[in-house]
């Protein structure tokens, strides 16, 4: 082949090569040989087509197509290469040159991918939990499962079912049973309360709790053997050696001596099954536990079992009916067993929620709301690189981009170039996040309740994973500048006609996106604020403030009965002018029994909350009474027959007259009891619950509570008092005294936590913005110079200047505001849900979320407004 | 020069120089393949024209847009003094290697 005639003139009547051809040549085409290589390729297609016709020709060119395909896409690699290294200079010189904006884009998606961080960890560390057990997937709790009425309710299995699963059915390896026990430890002189767990001696068959001295195999088979977990050994012995030593252990009324047979290693921090005690269960529950009792009174106890290898759950569980289970159907009463894994229970799925012995499972909204808000901030710190890259575009580059498309970059050049500056932006931002990250660990590790460790280069490569998404997230945020910048003609970007012109329809709903969700997270945290405000500030119907609560529950027995103690110590109290009544109490604030009756009229059981008290009770509170009276000295007869109710239980249960009236004619409940007086309703339980039909009793002689009432406001000293005198009535007993109000604030803990939480978040968002709109506005009067120039030569004020520049930002603000109402709406009311006593939603903290960020909006613009609309209008002209 | 040239580096800068002003891709395709016989793909010799183009050993500019071509323009090569040492310290270590072992193949 070839021709003499190359490089002369074109054969006459030649044709273009194949269509589908020529467009694949075109994609493989390094960008580089594109203007002249497809040429070439066309050029001796012609001659070939004159020589030897077309059919040889179209077979020569798609030959050729071929067969350059790997030499040219290896080109395209290598080059593609080289100028990536450009792009990158080029990146971070501009972003040298404006170190302003490179902080606010680094600095907003450093916090996002801080949060994405954290939420990254807590999220693993969530899915880890209780893993370090010995193939826990073999371990099952069993529950069992009452009908009494509609609603059928998981229980903790009967106390021999244990035993009973170990015994009876082969695919069971091991089954213990499990209860929990506050114990008072006393050794020595020293006395400490600790997390007691009772378990039968297989616990270590089910359960890979490693012991660092003792045998764990017989542990626990000595009725007053205990096992130390290593906090409590070195809290009772120091470093002395804890084994075959003697504690003096009480357990609810029983108190013996205890041989310490094994210590514990530290237990993992991902453990839902935790203790500072391991005792046999048979102190916990006493031996009835092992009984197949009557029905009614039986003695229940959490039983946990290890499959063996292989064996299917699914078919022990078809089992339970021809078995345990009609040993569990007695009387009205039919029940059934049912298999749940352990490893699901951390996370509550289905209805595996509930234990008496595992600590409280983690509620996926955690999860869920830390990712959100996490994104969230990542998502407005996004739209801030977006804006800014335009927007910088729209002052500072104009020139290098214009110029550069005037040489001929091409639109995939310059898109390359920016979405490089997105991932170079974010890859700092990683790092930055990094830092963030570990530096608010330990406080969010506290608010979490959690352990966790940046361990960026362990298991599964988070690191990998976190460079993975910034790229993504650079490569994101990059591609729009890039895509809408490379798009203009050089002419537009010259004239800087873009930017928040009339073609920028995507910038301002950037905009409005960022303000709503601003406005959103500012008043949703207001109204989180003042729910958690009110909840403190709520009259609860009695006198938080000055009333002492000292919890005698860990008492030994003789000295818990009341005629012994509690006037010993009265006495002792009143004798000093801090102390104005001291009352006792069966119940704690908050932890008062509830009675199941029924009424006559009505099949349904009525919960009513109760309480025995003292006569003192009603003065010590300063709970008031709104009909009849309290009990007094003067009736003999209300030691038996007499009850105060709250008016909830007067209305709701004798709404026609209350006092005098017989509590048989109420219920079916025989009593002679009678109702003497009722009280104002008080908040016994937190705010996050309805006040409940109470009544109270006398009973001075239960009482495990004593109140104390202070004479002044003045809390310390006489705390002091009532330690003293405490310690004088009941030495080595441990003494654990709270104020009513403190307890009361306690109980919203969590409102506290998260209102500071979203706080914190909404304010980063809000200065993130903030940064956006103030870089946005520089941008926007740099832009408007000459028109700012001409307008003041015109004789436009200052006023009118500023006006000018800030119009644009606060009208975008205000319709930020109007759309994201329904949304904070909604939001708001979801939240105010879950109170029954809750703030209003009133239309002026709408406003003032909305308003605060206006505000904030055009002071931010106006700070730079002010100062562009004062240059000399003969600068701004001559400026070009 | 620090590195003698490959065979096809070599093949393309003879190429050049013998095609004088009118060394563009077709023509130093087709001049190659009448002078060696075989035929190269087509698109085997950009990336080495580009490598030597790189190096400095060749320059290149663009040509007019012919309607022959499909309305693309012609890249143009042309030999630069630092090529023609190339060619030369090229053509001196191949006599060099072949003193002797030519009379005994000959033979």
């Amino acid at each position: 082949m070839g021709s003499n005639q190359i490089g002369g003139l074109p054969p006459a009547g030649s044709r273009r090569p194949p269509r589908l051809g020529r467009w694949l040549l075109s994609r493989i085409l390094p960008s580089r040989l594109k203007p002249t290589a497809a040429g070439d390729f066309e050029e001796l297609y012609g001659w070939i087509r004159a020589k030897d016709g077309p059919r040889k020709a179209a077979a020569w060119y798609w030959r050729h197509v071929a067969k350059s395909a790997p030499a040219f896409i290896f080109a395209a690699l290598y080059w593609r290469f080289e100028m990536i290294g450009n792009y990158l200079k080029l990146a971070l010189r501009h972003m040298r040159r404006r170190p302003e904006f490179a902080a606010v884009n680094i600095g907003g998606l450093a916090v996002g991918l801080a949060g994405c961080i954290l939420a990254f960890f807590f999220i693993r560390d969530e899915l880890s939990f209780d893993r370090f057990h010995d193939r826990v997937e073999r371990i099952y709790e069993v529950k069992s499962k009452i009908r009494a009425g509609d609603d059928p309710v998981f229980l903790e299995t009967k106390g021999p079912v244990g035993p009973a699963l170990a015994a009876e059915f082969q695919e069971v390896e091991a089954a213990t049973r499990l209860a929990r026990a506050e114990v008072v430890v006393s050794v020595g002189e020293k006395v400490f309360i600790q997390n007691g767990l009772g378990a039968d001696p297989s616990f270590f068959d089910v359960f890979s709790f490693p012991l660092t001295r003792g045998d764990s195999a017989a542990a626990l088979r000595d009725p007053y053997s205990v096992i130390l977990g290593r906090e409590a050994a070195r809290l009772c012995f120091g470093t002395s050696d804890p084994m075959g030593q003697t504690l003096f252990i009480k357990i609810a009324d029983e108190t013996a001596d205890y041989t310490v047979t094994g210590v514990a290693a530290e237990i993992p921090a991902r453990s839902s099954l935790d203790f500072d005690l391991l005792l046999p269960i048979l102190r916990v529950k006493g031996p009835r536990v092992d009984q197949w009792g009557p029905g009614e009174n039986d003695v229940d106890a959490a039983c946990f079992i290890r499959l063996r290898e292989g064996a299917d759950a699914e078919a022990l569980a078809a089992k339970f009916p021809g078995t345990l289970d009609k040993r569990l159907s007695i009387g009205k009463y039919s029940g059934s067993h049912y298999l749940f894994h352990f490893v699901q229970y951390h996370r509550g799925v289905r209805d595996y929620s509930f234990s008496s012995v595992l600590k409280p499972c983690s509620s996926p909204i955690f999860s869920i709301l830390l990712t959100s808000i996490a994104l969230l901030v990542l998502l407005i710190a996004g739209m801030n690189f977006m804006n800014l890259s335009v927007g910088a575009a729209a002052s500072g580059r104009v020139k290098e981009i214009g110029m550069r498309k005037v040489f001929g970059a091409e639109q995939g050049n310059l898109f390359h170039q920016f979405r490089l500056e997105g991932i170079v932006t974010s890859l700092a931002a990683l790092a930055g996040g990094l830092g963030i990250a570990s530096l608010v660990l330990p406080a969010f590790n506290r608010f979490a309740g959690k352990d966790l460790r940046l361990d960026i280069l362990g298991p599964g490569w988070p690191l990998a994973v976190l460079i993975l998404l910034a790229v993504l997230l650079g490569a994101a945020v990059g591609s729009y500048p890039g895509w809408f910048l490379s798009r203009l003609r050089p002419t537009e970007l010259f004239r800087g006609a873009f930017f928040l012109g009339r073609r920028s329809g995507f910038n301002r709903v950037l905009l409005l996106f960022q303000f709503g969700l601003s406005i959103f997270l500012v008043t949703t945290t207001g109204f989180v604020f003042r729910q958690h405000r009110y909840l403190l500030r709520t009259d609860l119907g009695y006198d938080a403030g000055r009333v002492a609560a000292l919890d005698l529950r860990q008492m030994t027995p003789q000295f818990q009965s009341a005629s012994r103690f509690l006037p010993v110590l009265k006495s002792g109290l009143l004798r000093h002018p801090e102390i104005q009544t001291v009352s006792g109490s069966y119940s704690g604030m908050s932890s008062w029994s509830a009675m199941i009756l029924k009424r006559d009229s009505s099949p349904k059981p009525e919960v009513v909350r109760f309480n025995q008290v003292d006569p003192d009770f009603l003065p010590a509170l300063g709970l008031r009474l709104s009909e009849g009276r309290w009990f007094s000295p003067d009736y003999p007869s209300d030691e038996r027959g007499a009850v105060v109710v709250n008016e909830t239980f007067a209305r709701r249960f004798a709404p026609s007259q209350a006092v005098g009236k017989s509590l048989s004619e109420i219920f079916n409940y025989k009593t002679s009891a009678r109702i003497i007086g009722v009280v104002r309703d008080f908040h016994f339980d937190s705010l996050r619950r309805t006040i409940e039909p109470a009544m109270m009793s006398l009973g001075a002689e239960h009482a495990r509570w004593a109140f104390i009432r202070l004479t002044g406001k003045n809390l310390r000293p006489a705390r002091e008092v009532i330690e003293k005198e405490f310690k004088i009535a009941a030495p080595g007993h441990p003494f654990l005294c709270s104020f009513l109000d403190e307890d009361a604030a306690r109980q919203y803990e969590s409102e506290a936590r998260w209102s500071l939480m979203i706080s914190l978040v909404s304010l980063f968002a809000v200065l993130i913005a903030c940064a956006g709109v103030f870089a946005l506005a520089i941008q926007s009067s740099v832009r408007k110079t000459k028109e700012i120039g001409i307008r003041k030569v015109l004789g436009a004020s200052v006023l009118q200047v500023v006006g000018l520049l800030t119009g644009e930002f606060a009208r975008l603000a205000v319709a930020a505001g109007l759309l994201s109402c329904p949304v904070v709406f909604l939001a708001v009311r979801k939240i105010l849900t879950g109170y029954p006593y809750r703030i209003a939603l009133s239309p002026w903290m709408f406003l003032a979320g909305g308003g605060a960020m206006l505000l904030l909006v055009l002071a931010t613009v106006s700070l730079h407004a002010l100062r562009a609309a004062r240059t000399d209008p003969v600068k701004a002209l001559r400026r070009e | 020069m620090d590195r003698i040239l490959t065979r096809a580096e070599e093949f393309l800068l003879l190429a050049v120089l013998r095609l004088g002003d009118n060394a563009y891709p077709v023509s130093i395709y087709d001049e190659i393949g009448k002078a060696t016989g075989s035929s190269w793909t087509l698109g085997a010799i950009y990336f080495p024209l580009q490598r030597l183009e790189d190096k400095g050993l060749l320059t290149s500019f663009l040509g007019d847009p012919t309607s022959e071509r499909g309305g693309k323009s012609r890249r143009y090569y042309r030999i630069t003094d630092a090529g023609l040492e190339a060619l030369a310290a090229a053509r001196q270590a191949q006599d060099i290697m072949w003193r002797g072992v030519e009379w005994a193949r000959i033979k």
